[in-house]
Protein backbone atom coordinates (compact mmCIF):
# COMPACT_ATOMS: atom_id res chain seq x y z
CA UNK A 1 0.00 0.00 0.00
CA UNK A 2 1.19 3.84 -0.86
CA UNK A 3 3.03 5.47 2.38
CA UNK A 4 3.66 9.33 2.00
CA UNK A 5 7.27 10.39 3.03
CA UNK A 6 6.23 11.52 6.14
CA UNK A 7 5.44 8.08 6.83
CA UNK A 8 9.02 7.02 6.55
CA UNK A 9 10.31 9.99 8.54
CA UNK A 10 8.37 8.76 11.26
CA UNK A 11 9.60 5.24 11.14
CA UNK A 12 6.25 3.73 10.40
CA UNK A 13 6.62 -0.32 11.23
CA UNK A 14 6.27 -2.80 8.40
CA UNK A 15 3.32 -4.25 7.44
CA UNK A 16 1.22 -4.78 10.69
CA UNK A 17 -1.48 -7.35 8.83
CA UNK A 18 1.48 -9.28 7.58
CA UNK A 19 2.77 -9.67 11.12
CA UNK A 20 -0.32 -10.94 12.43
CA UNK A 21 -1.13 -13.60 9.60
CA UNK A 22 2.40 -14.73 10.58
CA UNK A 23 1.73 -14.70 14.08
CA UNK A 24 -1.00 -16.86 13.34
CA UNK A 25 0.66 -19.05 11.12
CA UNK A 26 2.79 -19.22 13.33
CA UNK A 27 0.70 -20.74 16.07
CA UNK A 28 -1.49 -22.98 14.26
CA UNK A 29 1.89 -24.80 13.18
CA UNK A 30 2.69 -25.50 16.31
CA UNK A 31 -0.23 -26.82 17.62
CA UNK A 32 -0.06 -28.55 14.35
CA UNK A 33 2.30 -30.55 16.14
CA UNK A 34 3.94 -31.72 12.94
CA UNK A 35 7.57 -29.63 13.32
CA UNK A 36 10.80 -30.70 15.27
CA UNK A 37 11.61 -29.31 18.67
CA UNK A 38 14.22 -27.17 16.88
CA UNK A 39 11.62 -25.70 14.58
CA UNK A 40 9.38 -25.13 17.20
CA UNK A 41 11.25 -23.38 19.22
CA UNK A 42 12.37 -21.38 16.36
CA UNK A 43 8.50 -20.44 15.71
CA UNK A 44 8.30 -19.49 19.00
CA UNK A 45 10.81 -17.22 19.17
CA UNK A 46 10.08 -15.97 15.76
CA UNK A 47 6.44 -15.36 17.34
CA UNK A 48 7.34 -13.38 20.47
CA UNK A 49 9.37 -11.32 18.20
CA UNK A 50 6.22 -10.65 16.22
CA UNK A 51 4.00 -10.15 18.94
CA UNK A 52 6.36 -7.45 20.61
CA UNK A 53 6.38 -5.92 17.55
CA UNK A 54 3.04 -5.90 16.97
CA UNK A 55 2.41 -4.15 20.68
CA UNK A 56 4.68 -1.52 20.43
CA UNK A 57 2.50 -0.70 17.03
CA UNK A 58 -0.59 -0.73 19.50
CA UNK A 59 0.59 1.01 22.12
CA UNK A 60 1.87 3.91 19.56
CA UNK A 61 0.65 7.07 20.99
CA UNK A 62 -2.10 9.37 19.41
CA UNK A 63 -0.56 11.37 16.10
CA UNK A 64 -2.00 15.12 15.11
CA UNK A 65 -4.48 15.43 13.14
CA UNK A 66 -3.35 16.25 9.82
CA UNK A 67 -5.01 18.34 7.00
CA UNK A 68 -4.70 17.59 3.32
CA UNK A 69 -4.03 20.91 1.45
CA UNK A 70 -2.89 21.05 -2.53
CA UNK A 71 0.52 22.56 -3.35
CA UNK A 72 1.88 23.29 -6.70
CA UNK A 73 4.01 19.78 -6.74
CA UNK A 74 0.72 17.76 -5.57
CA UNK A 75 -1.60 16.84 -2.49
CA UNK A 76 0.91 16.57 0.63
CA UNK A 77 -0.22 17.28 4.47
CA UNK A 78 0.40 19.44 7.31
CA UNK A 79 -0.76 19.80 10.85
CA UNK A 80 -4.12 21.22 11.67
CA UNK A 81 -3.72 25.04 13.66
CA UNK A 82 -5.41 23.60 16.24
CA UNK A 83 -4.75 20.57 18.93
CA UNK A 84 -7.92 18.71 17.63
CA UNK A 85 -11.53 18.93 18.22
CA UNK A 86 -11.69 18.18 21.47
CA UNK A 87 -9.59 21.64 22.14
CA UNK A 88 -10.68 23.64 19.85
CA UNK A 89 -14.86 23.34 19.46
CA UNK A 90 -15.22 26.49 17.25
CA UNK A 91 -12.93 24.16 14.29
CA UNK A 92 -15.29 21.80 14.37
CA UNK B 1 -44.83 26.87 -10.25
CA UNK B 2 -46.24 23.41 -9.64
CA UNK B 3 -47.86 22.49 -5.86
CA UNK B 4 -49.53 19.76 -4.34
CA UNK B 5 -52.70 20.45 -2.82
CA UNK B 6 -54.32 18.98 0.35
CA UNK B 7 -58.26 19.45 0.88
CA UNK B 8 -61.76 17.76 0.46
CA UNK B 9 -63.96 17.72 -2.76
CA UNK B 10 -67.66 18.66 -2.16
CA UNK B 11 -70.86 19.21 -4.66
CA UNK B 12 -72.04 22.66 -5.09
CA UNK B 13 -76.08 21.39 -5.23
CA UNK B 14 -77.22 24.72 -7.22
CA UNK B 15 -74.99 24.09 -10.30
CA UNK B 16 -74.43 20.65 -9.20
CA UNK B 17 -70.42 20.97 -10.01
CA UNK B 18 -67.53 19.53 -8.04
CA UNK B 19 -65.47 22.22 -5.76
CA UNK B 20 -62.67 21.75 -3.69
CA UNK B 21 -62.00 22.85 0.03
CA UNK B 22 -58.42 23.62 0.17
CA UNK B 23 -56.76 23.42 3.61
CA UNK B 24 -52.92 22.86 2.56
CA UNK B 25 -51.16 23.87 -0.56
CA UNK B 26 -46.79 23.35 -0.86
CA UNK B 27 -44.64 23.23 -3.68
CA UNK B 28 -44.00 20.20 -5.76
CA UNK B 29 -40.07 20.87 -5.51
CA UNK B 30 -39.35 17.29 -3.63
CA UNK B 31 -41.54 15.13 -5.64
CA UNK B 32 -39.99 16.15 -8.91
CA UNK B 33 -36.35 16.28 -7.06
CA UNK B 34 -36.97 12.30 -6.71
CA UNK B 35 -37.92 11.80 -10.13
CA UNK B 36 -34.70 13.01 -10.86
CA UNK B 37 -32.86 11.00 -8.63
CA UNK B 38 -34.19 8.26 -9.52
CA UNK B 39 -33.58 8.92 -13.58
CA UNK B 40 -29.99 9.53 -12.39
CA UNK B 41 -29.70 6.41 -10.62
CA UNK B 42 -31.11 3.87 -13.44
CA UNK B 43 -28.43 5.98 -15.74
CA UNK B 44 -25.48 5.58 -13.23
CA UNK B 45 -26.43 2.04 -12.66
CA UNK B 46 -26.44 1.42 -16.22
CA UNK B 47 -23.47 2.34 -16.83
CA UNK B 48 -22.25 -0.56 -13.78
CA UNK B 49 -21.07 2.20 -11.55
CA UNK B 50 -23.05 0.51 -8.14
CA UNK B 51 -21.44 -3.48 -9.85
CA UNK B 52 -20.99 -5.33 -6.74
CA UNK B 53 -17.62 -6.59 -8.94
CA UNK B 54 -16.23 -2.82 -8.77
CA UNK B 55 -16.12 -3.17 -4.69
CA UNK B 56 -12.84 -2.94 -2.82
CA UNK B 57 -11.97 -4.70 -0.15
CA UNK B 58 -10.90 -2.74 2.96
CA UNK B 59 -7.25 -2.91 4.37
CA UNK B 60 -8.01 -4.73 7.89
CA UNK B 61 -5.33 -2.60 9.42
CA UNK B 62 -4.75 0.29 7.88
CA UNK B 63 -2.08 2.97 8.78
CA UNK B 64 -3.59 6.04 7.18
CA UNK B 65 -7.53 6.99 7.14
CA UNK B 66 -8.55 10.03 4.97
CA UNK B 67 -11.62 11.61 5.95
CA UNK B 68 -13.26 13.98 3.70
CA UNK B 69 -16.19 15.79 5.82
CA UNK B 70 -17.46 19.34 7.03
CA UNK B 71 -14.40 20.40 9.88
CA UNK B 72 -17.73 21.92 11.90
CA UNK B 73 -20.08 19.45 13.87
CA UNK B 74 -20.90 15.87 15.35
CA UNK B 75 -20.14 13.63 12.13
CA UNK B 76 -15.87 14.61 12.34
CA UNK B 77 -16.17 14.76 16.02
CA UNK B 78 -17.44 11.28 15.81
CA UNK B 79 -15.70 9.74 13.29
CA UNK B 80 -12.19 11.26 15.51
CA UNK B 81 -13.21 9.85 18.67
CA UNK B 82 -14.26 6.81 17.44
CA UNK B 83 -10.65 6.20 15.27
CA UNK B 84 -8.61 7.22 18.49
CA UNK B 85 -10.31 5.34 20.64
CA UNK B 86 -10.15 2.03 18.79
CA UNK B 87 -6.60 2.65 17.54
CA UNK B 88 -4.91 5.20 18.97
CA UNK B 89 -1.79 5.32 16.51
CA UNK B 90 -3.51 5.89 13.49
CA UNK B 91 -3.06 8.09 11.52
CA UNK B 92 -5.44 11.04 10.53
CA UNK B 93 -5.81 13.42 7.56
CA UNK B 94 -8.85 15.21 7.55
CA UNK B 95 -10.12 17.49 3.85
CA UNK B 96 -12.01 19.70 5.54
CA UNK B 97 -15.35 20.32 2.96
CA UNK B 98 -18.33 22.23 2.68
CA UNK B 99 -21.33 19.43 2.83
CA UNK B 100 -24.52 20.92 1.94
CA UNK B 101 -25.27 24.04 0.02
CA UNK B 102 -23.89 25.86 -3.09
CA UNK B 103 -20.79 24.20 -4.44
CA UNK B 104 -20.71 21.52 -2.00
CA UNK B 105 -20.84 18.41 -4.75
CA UNK B 106 -17.65 19.51 -6.27
CA UNK B 107 -15.76 20.59 -2.91
CA UNK B 108 -16.25 16.72 -1.67
CA UNK B 109 -15.54 15.25 -5.46
CA UNK B 110 -11.99 16.80 -5.66
CA UNK B 111 -11.42 16.61 -2.28
CA UNK B 112 -11.64 12.54 -2.99
CA UNK B 113 -9.43 13.17 -6.35
CA UNK B 114 -6.93 14.60 -4.81
CA UNK B 115 -6.39 12.06 -1.60
CA UNK B 116 -6.52 9.34 -4.10
CA UNK B 117 -3.42 11.43 -6.22
CA UNK B 118 -1.86 11.50 -2.78
CA UNK B 119 -1.98 8.12 -2.37
CA UNK B 120 -1.14 8.06 1.72
CA UNK B 121 -4.41 7.47 2.95
CA UNK B 122 -5.51 3.30 3.09
CA UNK B 123 -9.10 3.89 3.51
CA UNK B 124 -11.04 7.00 3.06
CA UNK B 125 -14.25 7.87 5.17
CA UNK B 126 -16.65 9.65 3.28
CA UNK B 127 -19.90 11.46 4.91
CA UNK B 128 -21.98 13.56 6.87
CA UNK B 129 -24.15 14.27 10.03
CA UNK B 130 -27.89 13.55 9.67
CA UNK B 131 -30.36 16.45 8.35
CA UNK B 132 -32.84 16.58 5.46
CA UNK B 133 -33.49 15.32 2.39
CA UNK B 134 -32.09 18.42 0.75
CA UNK B 135 -29.15 18.64 3.19
CA UNK B 136 -27.82 15.30 2.13
CA UNK B 137 -28.33 16.08 -1.27
CA UNK B 138 -24.85 16.28 -2.32
CA UNK B 139 -24.50 12.94 -1.78
CA UNK B 140 -26.59 12.10 -4.77
CA UNK B 141 -25.20 14.91 -7.04
CA UNK B 142 -23.48 12.71 -10.14
CA UNK B 143 -19.89 14.27 -9.89
CA UNK B 144 -19.79 12.80 -6.04
CA UNK B 145 -20.69 9.35 -6.87
CA UNK B 146 -18.37 9.59 -10.19
CA UNK B 147 -15.81 10.59 -7.76
CA UNK B 148 -16.43 7.69 -5.37
CA UNK B 149 -16.73 5.19 -8.02
CA UNK B 150 -13.12 5.88 -9.62
CA UNK B 151 -11.31 6.54 -6.49
CA UNK B 152 -8.28 3.93 -6.25
CA UNK B 153 -8.38 4.36 -2.62
CA UNK B 154 -10.95 2.04 -0.98
CA UNK B 155 -14.25 4.24 0.37
CA UNK B 156 -16.40 3.95 3.25
CA UNK B 157 -19.55 6.24 2.67
CA UNK B 158 -21.43 7.17 5.92
CA UNK B 159 -23.98 9.84 5.23
CA UNK B 160 -26.76 11.09 7.40
CA UNK B 161 -28.57 8.39 9.56
CA UNK B 162 -29.11 4.48 9.04
CA UNK B 163 -32.13 5.49 7.03
CA UNK B 164 -30.35 7.92 5.03
CA UNK B 165 -29.57 6.29 1.26
CA UNK B 166 -27.76 8.46 -1.19
CA UNK B 167 -26.39 7.17 -4.57
CA UNK B 168 -22.96 7.96 -2.59
CA UNK B 169 -23.56 4.77 -0.75
CA UNK B 170 -24.41 3.10 -3.51
CA UNK B 171 -21.20 3.65 -5.02
CA UNK B 172 -18.83 3.50 -1.96
CA UNK B 173 -16.86 0.52 -1.42
CA UNK B 174 -18.85 0.09 2.08
CA UNK B 175 -21.70 1.56 3.18
CA UNK B 176 -21.25 2.95 7.51
CA UNK B 177 -25.03 3.45 8.89
CA UNK B 178 -23.37 6.90 10.45
CA UNK B 179 -20.24 8.30 10.79
CA UNK B 180 -19.57 6.39 13.88
CA UNK B 181 -19.85 3.56 12.44
CA UNK B 182 -17.60 4.00 9.68
CA UNK B 183 -15.02 4.73 11.83
CA UNK B 184 -15.94 1.17 13.66
CA UNK B 185 -15.41 -0.01 10.20
CA UNK B 186 -12.04 1.45 9.26
CA UNK B 187 -10.47 0.68 11.90
CA UNK B 188 -10.27 -2.81 14.55
CA UNK B 189 -10.39 -2.14 18.13
CA UNK B 190 -6.80 -2.40 19.27
CA UNK B 191 -7.73 -3.83 22.95
CA UNK B 192 -9.38 -6.71 20.52
CA UNK B 193 -6.35 -7.07 18.64
CA UNK B 194 -4.30 -6.75 21.89
CA UNK B 195 -6.15 -9.63 23.35
CA UNK B 196 -5.57 -11.95 20.21
CA UNK B 197 -1.81 -11.39 20.09
CA UNK B 198 -1.80 -12.37 24.36
CA UNK B 199 -4.35 -15.14 23.31
CA UNK B 200 -1.72 -16.67 20.64
CA UNK B 201 1.04 -15.80 22.36
CA UNK B 202 -0.38 -17.83 25.00
CA UNK B 203 -1.29 -20.26 23.01
CA UNK B 204 2.32 -20.48 21.24
CA UNK B 205 3.68 -21.09 25.25
CA UNK B 206 0.87 -23.85 25.50
CA UNK B 207 2.09 -25.58 22.40
CA UNK B 208 5.79 -25.52 22.78
CA UNK B 209 5.44 -26.45 26.92
CA UNK B 210 3.19 -29.53 25.77
CA UNK B 211 5.66 -30.59 22.80
CA UNK B 212 8.30 -29.95 25.99
CA UNK B 213 6.52 -32.34 28.16
CA UNK B 214 6.03 -34.93 25.66
CA UNK B 215 9.63 -35.17 24.55
CA UNK B 216 10.50 -35.76 28.29
CA UNK B 217 8.00 -38.00 29.12
CA UNK B 218 9.54 -40.06 25.78
CA UNK B 219 12.68 -39.60 27.40
CA UNK B 220 11.81 -40.94 30.44
CA UNK B 221 10.29 -43.78 29.26
CA UNK B 222 12.97 -44.87 27.44
CA UNK B 223 15.14 -44.22 30.22
CA UNK B 224 12.83 -46.83 32.15
CA UNK B 225 12.95 -48.93 29.36
CA UNK B 226 16.11 -49.20 29.37
CA UNK B 227 17.07 -49.66 32.33
CA UNK B 228 19.15 -46.03 32.59
CA UNK B 229 17.44 -44.64 35.84
CA UNK B 230 20.42 -45.13 38.16
CA UNK B 231 24.21 -44.74 37.58
CA UNK B 232 24.76 -48.11 39.29
CA UNK B 233 21.93 -49.60 37.44
CA UNK B 234 23.65 -48.44 34.00
CA UNK B 235 26.62 -50.52 34.57
CA UNK B 236 24.85 -53.43 36.33
CA UNK B 237 22.32 -53.50 33.00
CA UNK B 238 25.52 -52.79 30.80
CA UNK B 239 27.77 -55.59 32.11
CA UNK B 240 24.46 -58.12 31.93
CA UNK B 241 24.12 -57.45 28.61
CA UNK B 242 28.04 -57.44 27.03
CA UNK B 243 27.85 -60.83 28.73
CA UNK B 244 24.60 -61.68 27.56
CA UNK B 245 25.88 -60.29 24.26
CA UNK B 246 29.14 -62.04 23.95
CA UNK B 247 27.22 -65.66 24.95
CA UNK B 248 25.48 -65.28 22.14
CA UNK B 249 27.82 -63.64 20.22
CA UNK B 250 29.66 -67.39 20.74
CA UNK B 251 26.84 -69.15 20.55
CA UNK B 252 26.22 -67.27 16.76
CA UNK B 253 29.92 -67.82 15.82
CA UNK B 254 29.55 -72.17 16.79
CA UNK B 255 26.48 -72.38 15.24
CA UNK B 256 27.35 -70.37 11.85
CA UNK B 257 30.75 -72.34 12.21
CA UNK B 258 28.73 -76.02 12.20
CA UNK B 259 26.52 -74.53 9.97
CA UNK B 260 29.43 -73.52 7.32
CA UNK B 261 30.87 -76.78 7.91
CA UNK B 262 27.59 -78.65 7.16
CA UNK B 263 27.01 -76.63 4.15
CA UNK B 264 30.52 -77.61 2.84
CA UNK B 265 30.46 -81.11 3.33
CA UNK B 266 26.92 -81.11 1.53
CA UNK B 267 28.36 -78.83 -1.00
CA UNK B 268 31.38 -80.89 -1.79
CA UNK B 269 29.22 -84.13 -1.83
CA UNK B 270 26.54 -82.28 -4.53
CA UNK B 271 29.84 -80.96 -6.35
CA UNK B 272 31.55 -84.58 -6.87
CA UNK B 273 28.42 -86.01 -8.70
CA UNK B 274 28.01 -82.82 -10.57
CA UNK B 275 31.57 -83.10 -11.73
CA UNK B 276 31.39 -86.87 -12.19
CA UNK B 277 28.31 -87.58 -14.20
CA UNK B 278 29.31 -85.44 -17.07
CA UNK B 279 32.91 -87.23 -17.04
CA UNK B 280 31.55 -90.71 -17.03
CA UNK B 281 28.98 -89.40 -19.78
CA UNK B 282 31.81 -88.70 -21.96
CA UNK B 283 33.69 -91.62 -21.16
CA UNK B 284 31.06 -94.19 -21.73
CA UNK B 285 30.76 -91.79 -25.17
CA UNK B 286 33.82 -92.37 -26.32
CA UNK B 287 33.79 -96.09 -25.44
CA UNK B 288 30.15 -96.72 -27.41
CA UNK B 289 32.06 -94.19 -30.47
CA UNK B 290 35.28 -96.51 -30.35
CA UNK B 291 33.05 -100.19 -30.22
CA UNK B 292 31.12 -98.67 -33.13
CA UNK B 293 34.50 -98.10 -35.23
CA UNK B 294 35.60 -101.60 -34.42
CA UNK B 295 32.27 -102.82 -35.66
CA UNK B 296 32.26 -101.29 -38.42
CA UNK B 297 35.79 -102.49 -39.32
CA UNK B 298 35.14 -105.94 -38.28
CA UNK B 299 31.87 -105.62 -40.67
CA UNK B 300 33.94 -104.66 -43.72
CA UNK B 301 36.65 -106.65 -42.74
CA UNK B 302 34.30 -109.75 -42.71
CA UNK B 303 32.36 -108.44 -46.00
CA UNK B 304 35.39 -107.97 -48.22
CA UNK B 305 37.14 -111.48 -46.84
CA UNK B 306 33.91 -112.81 -47.62
CA UNK B 307 33.63 -111.40 -51.05
CA UNK B 308 37.21 -112.67 -51.74
CA UNK B 309 35.98 -116.21 -50.80
CA UNK B 310 32.92 -116.04 -52.76
CA UNK B 311 35.40 -115.05 -55.81
CA UNK B 312 38.12 -117.63 -55.25
CA UNK B 313 34.91 -120.27 -54.99
CA UNK B 314 33.47 -119.05 -58.19
CA UNK B 315 37.27 -119.23 -59.85
CA UNK B 316 37.28 -123.07 -58.44
CA UNK B 317 33.85 -123.94 -59.82
CA UNK B 318 34.58 -122.28 -63.13
CA UNK B 319 38.12 -124.48 -63.10
CA UNK B 320 35.51 -127.50 -62.25
CA UNK B 321 32.90 -126.97 -64.99
CA UNK B 322 32.83 -129.69 -67.88
CA UNK B 323 32.51 -127.10 -70.21
CA UNK B 324 35.72 -125.82 -68.77
CA UNK B 325 37.34 -128.89 -70.36
CA UNK B 326 35.56 -129.30 -73.49
CA UNK B 327 37.53 -125.53 -73.95
CA UNK B 328 40.62 -127.41 -73.60
CA UNK B 329 39.72 -130.03 -76.40
CA UNK B 330 38.37 -132.65 -74.39
CA UNK B 331 34.64 -134.06 -76.06
CA UNK B 332 31.68 -135.63 -73.93
CA UNK B 333 30.89 -138.84 -74.84
CA UNK B 334 26.91 -139.66 -74.13
CA UNK B 335 25.50 -143.12 -75.24
CA UNK B 336 22.59 -143.94 -76.80
CA UNK B 337 20.99 -143.48 -72.99
CA UNK B 338 22.11 -140.24 -73.18
CA UNK B 339 24.30 -141.14 -70.44
CA UNK B 340 27.90 -139.89 -70.33
CA UNK B 341 30.01 -142.89 -71.32
CA UNK B 342 32.60 -143.79 -69.21
CA UNK B 343 34.18 -146.73 -69.73
CA UNK B 344 34.90 -148.33 -73.36
CA UNK B 345 33.73 -151.74 -72.04
CA UNK B 346 30.02 -150.82 -71.88
CA UNK B 347 30.14 -149.85 -75.91
CA UNK B 348 29.91 -152.62 -78.32
CA UNK B 349 30.71 -152.01 -81.82
CA UNK B 350 28.11 -150.25 -83.74
CA UNK B 351 26.73 -148.26 -81.09
CA UNK B 352 25.86 -144.77 -81.66
CA UNK B 353 27.26 -142.13 -79.35
CA UNK B 354 26.76 -138.73 -79.46
CA UNK B 355 30.06 -136.61 -79.27
CA UNK B 356 29.79 -132.74 -77.31
CA UNK B 357 32.47 -130.64 -77.80
CA UNK B 358 32.86 -126.95 -76.23
CA UNK B 359 30.83 -126.08 -79.10
CA UNK B 360 28.12 -128.15 -80.73
CA UNK B 361 27.87 -132.02 -80.91
CA UNK B 362 28.71 -135.02 -83.37
CA UNK B 363 27.21 -138.19 -83.72
CA UNK B 364 29.61 -141.17 -83.99
CA UNK B 365 29.49 -144.64 -84.25
CA UNK B 366 31.68 -147.27 -82.45
CA UNK B 367 33.39 -149.38 -84.90
CA UNK B 368 36.73 -151.01 -82.48
CA UNK B 369 36.89 -151.75 -78.72
CA UNK B 370 39.83 -152.01 -76.35
CA UNK B 371 40.46 -152.74 -72.99
CA UNK B 372 42.25 -150.52 -69.95
CA UNK B 373 43.00 -146.17 -70.61
CA UNK B 374 45.28 -144.42 -71.64
CA UNK B 375 45.53 -142.56 -68.03
CA UNK B 376 46.15 -146.60 -66.38
CA UNK B 377 42.80 -147.04 -65.08
CA UNK B 378 41.06 -150.39 -65.68
CA UNK B 379 37.73 -149.56 -67.37
CA UNK B 380 36.42 -153.00 -65.29
CA UNK B 381 36.61 -151.65 -62.25
CA UNK B 382 35.17 -148.89 -63.02
CA UNK B 383 31.33 -148.79 -63.00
Amino acid sequence: MARSRSDAAEGTPPDFETSMKRLETIVEELEGGELSLEDSIKRYEEGMKLSRHLTTVLDESEKRIERLVERADGPTTEPMESGGPEDNGTLF
Amino acid sequence: MEVEVFGNVDVYPPSGKYQLIVKQIRPAGIGALLLQLEELKRRLAAEGLFDTDRKQDLPRYPHTIGVVTSPIGAAVRDILKVLRGRWPGVRIVLAPVKVQGEGAAAEIAAAIERFDRWGGADVLIVGRGGGSIEDLWAFNEEVVVRAIAAARTPIISAVGHEVDTTLADFAADRRAATPSNAAEIAVRDSNAVRREIVDTVRRMGLSLRHRVRNLRAQLQSLLKQHGFRRVKDVFNTFRQRTDEFRQRLDEAIHDRLAHERDRLTRARGTYAFREALPRRLADARTTLDRTRTALDDAIVTQVQDRRRAALALADRLRALSPRQVLERGYALVKGPDGRFVRSASTLTPGTTVTLEFASGEADATVTNLREGGTDGTQPKRRR
